[in-house]
C-alpha cells in the first residue's frame, strides 16, 4: 500500500492548485473541438520545464485525464467529439441532447467517467509495481526487444495500414539517430545546421500533433455558429442513482477500457467503440442504441476514462505507452530525467506515487468540475476554427522555442508538422513515428551495449536471439504484426464480399 | 492499365535516400543501427510498392485536391515567413503579425471591417497573454529583433 504513503503530497498547496488548474484547463481544452488530448499534452510540456518533476507530472496527468472526459461535452452538445476517444459517446449523447436531455447526458458522461477512471487508476496502482519488478530482470537485449515491440505494436494496432504503420515507426527510429551516437559520441546525418543537436523529442511531438491539426482546422472552416441544444434542469443525484443501476454498461465499459488501455498503442477511441459495441450486443434495448440510449454514453465514457490508468502501466514499467497521449507523456517523463522502469518505484518513488495518487484525486475533481462547468461550455464550442488555428500555431512555436531557446527547433517542428499533415492524408499515422523517435535513443543505446556484451560472451547473435524473455518478446513482435496483417486481410475480404 | 502507386514510390525513394545516407561511412560501428533501420525501411517500402500496385488500393488514403492545397497555401507561406521574421522583427512582434494575418485571411465574415477588428483584437490579446506566460512567468528569453 505504498500509494497511501504519499497521498498527502497531492494536497500540498502547490500540487493541489496545479491539479485543480490542470483539471479545469483540461476540461476546457477537451470540450474545445479540434484540440485533442494528445495535442493538449504535447503543447503543455514546454510549460512544465520550470516546474519540479512532481508538479510537472501532476499537471500533465490532470490534463490527460480531464481532456478525455471534457471531449464528451462538445460531442453531446454540438455533435462534434472533442477527441477521437469520444466518438462512441456522440452516437447516443447527441440524440439524447436533441431530445431535450442534454444535462442528463452530461451527468451520465461525467459520473461514468469517474467510475471507469477510478477503476483504471486502481489497475495502475496494483499492476505497476510487480511489472516494474519484472523489468529488473531485463538487460540490454530485453530492453532492445521491448522497444522494438513497442514500435511494432503501436504500428500494428494504432489503426490504419500495418505496413504504413511500420514504415512510420522505422522512420521515427531513423530520425532519432540524427545527431550524436549515444554510446560512441560520433555526429551523424547533420545535413543542415538546424539538425546539429538532433531532433528534439518535444519539438517533434508538438510538430507532429499540433501542426497537422492546425492545417486540418483551416481546411475545414467552421465559423463557430453551431447549433447548440438547450440544457434542461436535471438533478445530479437522480443521474447518479440511475448511472449506478446501469451495472452492465458500467462493467462492460470499465473492463474493456482497462484491457484496451494495457495494450500498447490502442488508445481511447478503440476502448470507447469496443465498449459501445459490446454493450449494445448485450443490451435488451439494443434497438434504442444510436437514438439516445443512456447506456451508450455510460459504456463509452466509462471505457475511455478507464483506459487512462492502464495505459500508463506499460509506460511506467517498460517505457511502452498504452496510447498516443501516453507516448507524449513519456516525452514529459524523459524531459524530467525520469526513465521508465524499477527506478521510478525506488529512487523516484515519491514523484511516481504522488503522480499516481494525483490521478486518483484528479478523477474526482474531474467529475465535480465537469458537472459544474459543462453548462458554460457553449463558449468554447463557438470558437471559430481560424481563431483556434492561429492561437495553436503561436503556442506551438513559442512552446517549441522555449525548450532550448533555439530557432532551429521551431524550423524542425514546422517541417515535421507540415510533412505529417500530407503523410496523414496518404494513410500514415503520427503515433508510431513519435514512439520510434522517443524510443530510438534507448533502443540504439541498448543495441550498442548488447553488441559489446555479446562480443565478450557467446556472440551478438546468441545474445539477442536466445534466452526466454528475448524469445517471448520476439514472438510478441511477430504475433502483433501477424495478427494485424490477418485482421486487415479479413477486413478487406469482408468488404469485397459485401460489394460483390 | 494500373495506376502507379505514387505515394508508395515516394516512400521508397525516401527510404533509398536514407539508405544512401546511412551506408558508406568509415566508422561502421556508429552507423550500424541506422543502417539496419534504413535497410528495414527500404524493405517495407518495397513491400508497400508491390502491395499497392498488385493489391487493392489503401482505403485510408484521402484525396489531396488542388482546392484544399490552394486554401492552405497562404498558411504555409505564413509559417515560413513567421519563422524567418522571428529573429528579424522579434518573437512577440512576428507572433502578433502572424496571429493577425492567419485570423484575417481565414476569417469567414464578409465585412472587411469586422474581419480586421476581430483579428486585430485576437492578435493583441493573445500576444499579451503569451507575453505574460512566457516572459513574465516562465522567464523565457524570447529573440529580439527590430522590436520585441
Amino acid at each position: 500500500m505504498e500509494f497511501l504513503q504519499y497521498f498527502g503530497e497531492v494536497f500540498t498547496l502547490t500540487h493541489f492548485t496545479i491539479l485543480v488548474l490542470g483539471t479545469v484547463g483540461g476540461l476546457i481544452l477537451g470540450a474545445t473541438p479540434g484540440l485533442s488530448p494528445t495535442m493538449a499534452v504535447a503543447l503543455l510540456i514546454p510549460f512544465t520545464f520550470q516546474m519540479e518533476p512532481t508538479a510537472s507530472l501532476i499537471l500533465l496527468g490532470a490534463v490527460y485525464t480531464s481532456t478525455v472526459a471534457g471531449g464528451a461535452v462538445s460531442g453531446i452538445l454540438v455533435n462534434i467529439p472533442g477527441a477521437p476517444a469520444n466518438i462512441a459517446t456522440v452516437m447516443d449523447g447527441y440524440p439524447l441532447a436533441q431530445s431535450g436531455r442534454a444535462t442528463e447526458a452530461l451527468h451520465y458522461s461525467f459520473i461514468s467517467s469517474l467510475f471507469g477512471g477510478l477503476i483504471g487508476v486502481a489497475v495502475l496502482i496494483f499492476f505497476t509495481p510487480p511489472l516494474a519488478d519484472l523489468a529488473l530482470k531485463f538487460g540490454p537485449s530485453e530492453l532492445f526487444w521491448i522497444a522494438i515491440f513497442g514500435v511494432t505494436i503501436i504500428a500494428s494496432i494504432g489503426g490504419g495500414h500495418v505496413i504504413k504503420g511500420l514504415i512510420s515507426g522505422a522512420l521515427g527510429l531513423w530520425i532519432s539517430t540524427i545527431g550524436y551516437n549515444p554510446v560512441l559520441g560520433e555526429e551523424r546525418f547533420v545535413f543542415t545546421e538546424h539538425l546539429a543537436g538532433g531532433v528534439h523529442v518535444i519539438a517533434a511531438l508538438i510538430g507532429l500533433f499540433a501542426i497537422p491539426q492546425v492545417l486540418t482546422l483551416l481546411q475545414t472552416s467552421r465559423d463557430g455558429k453551431v447549433e447548440m441544444n438547450v440544457m434542461e434542469q436535471h438533478s445530479v443525484l437522480k443521474s447518479l442513482k440511475y448511472t449506478i443501476t446501469r451495472v452492465k454498461a458500467l462493467v462492460i465499459g470499465t473492463v474493456t477500457g482497462c484491457i484496451v488501455g494495457v495494450i500498447p498503442g490502442a488508445g481511447g477511441q478503440i476502448a470507447g467503440l469496443v465498449a459501445y459495441d459490446q454493450t449494445r450486443k448485450f443490451s435488451k434495448n439494443r434497438d434504442n442504441f444510436g437514438k439516445g440510449e443512456p447506456d451508450g454514453v455510460i459504456a463509452a465514457e466509462s471505457a475511455n476514462n478507464a483506459m487512462v490508468g492502464p495505459s500508463l502501466v506499460p509506460l511506467l514499467t517498460l517505457g511502452i505507452p498504452g496510447s498516443p497521449t501516453a507516448a507524449v507523456l513519456l516525452g514529459g517523463l524523459l524531459i524530467n530525467g525520469l526513465f521508465p522502469g524499477p527506478d521510478l518505484f525506488t529512487i523516484h518513488a515519491k514523484v511516481t506515487w504522488t503522480f499516481i495518487d494525483s490521478l486518483l484525486v484528479g478523477q474526482v475533481l474531474m467529475m465535480i468540475f465537469g458537472l459544474s462547468i459543462s453548462k458554460y461550455s457553449r463558449f468554447v464550442t463557438r470558437i471559430p476554427n481560424h481563431m483556434m488555428a492561429a492561437t495553436v500555431t503561436v503556442l506551438a512555436i513559442f512552446g517549441t522555442y522555449s525548450v532550448q531557446n533555439n530557432i532551429s527547433d521551431v524550423a524542425v517542428m514546422l517541417v515535421l508538422g507540415v510533412g505529417m499533415f500530407f503523410a496523414a492524408k496518404a494513410g500514415f499515422s503520427a503515433a508510431p513515428l513519435v514512439l520510434g523517435l522517443i524510443l530510438g535513443k534507448l533502443t540504439e543505446e541498448n543495441f550498442q551495449l548488447g553488441r559489446m556484451l555479446g562480443d565478450s560472451q557467446d556472440g551478438v547473435w546468441s545474445y539477442f536471439f536466445t534466452g526466454t524473455i528475448n524469445l517471448i518478446l520476439i514472438t510478441l513482435c511477430v504475433l502483433s504484426i501477424g495478427f494485424s496483417v490477418y485482421s486487415e486481410m479479413r477486413k478487406k475480404t469482408k468488404v469485397a464480399e459485401a460489394t460483390a | 492499365m494500373k495506376r502507379l502507386p505514387l505515394i508508395a514510390i515516394a516512400a521508397f525513394a525516401l527510404a533509398a535516400f536514407l539508405c544512401y545516407a546511412s551506408f558508406g561511412h568509415e566508422s561502421a560501428d556508429a552507423y550500424l543501427f541506422p543502417q539496419i533501420i534504413a535497410g528495414s525501411l527500404l524493405g517495407l517500402c518495397g513491400l508497400l510498392v508491390v502491395r499497392e500496385y498488385f493489391g487493392n488500393p489503401d482505403v485510408a488514403i484521402q484525396s489531396i485536391d488542388m482546392k484544399s492545397i490552394i486554401k492552405l497555401l497562404p498558411m504555409l507561406v505564413l509559417l515560413a515567413g513567421y519563422v524567418y521574421c522571428i529573429e528579424w522583427l522579434g518573437m512577440y512582434s512576428s507572433s502578433a503579425i502572424a496571429l493577425f494575418l492567419i485570423a484575417f485571411i481565414y476569417h469567414s465574415a464578409d465585412s472587411i471591417v469586422k474581419r480586421f477588428v476581430s483579428s486585430l483584437t485576437v492578435a493583441l490579446l493573445f500576444t499579451g497573454f503569451i507575453y505574460v506566460i512566457f516572459s513574465v512567468l516562465l522567464r523565457v528569453q524570447a529573440p529580439q529583433g527590430l522590436f520585441i
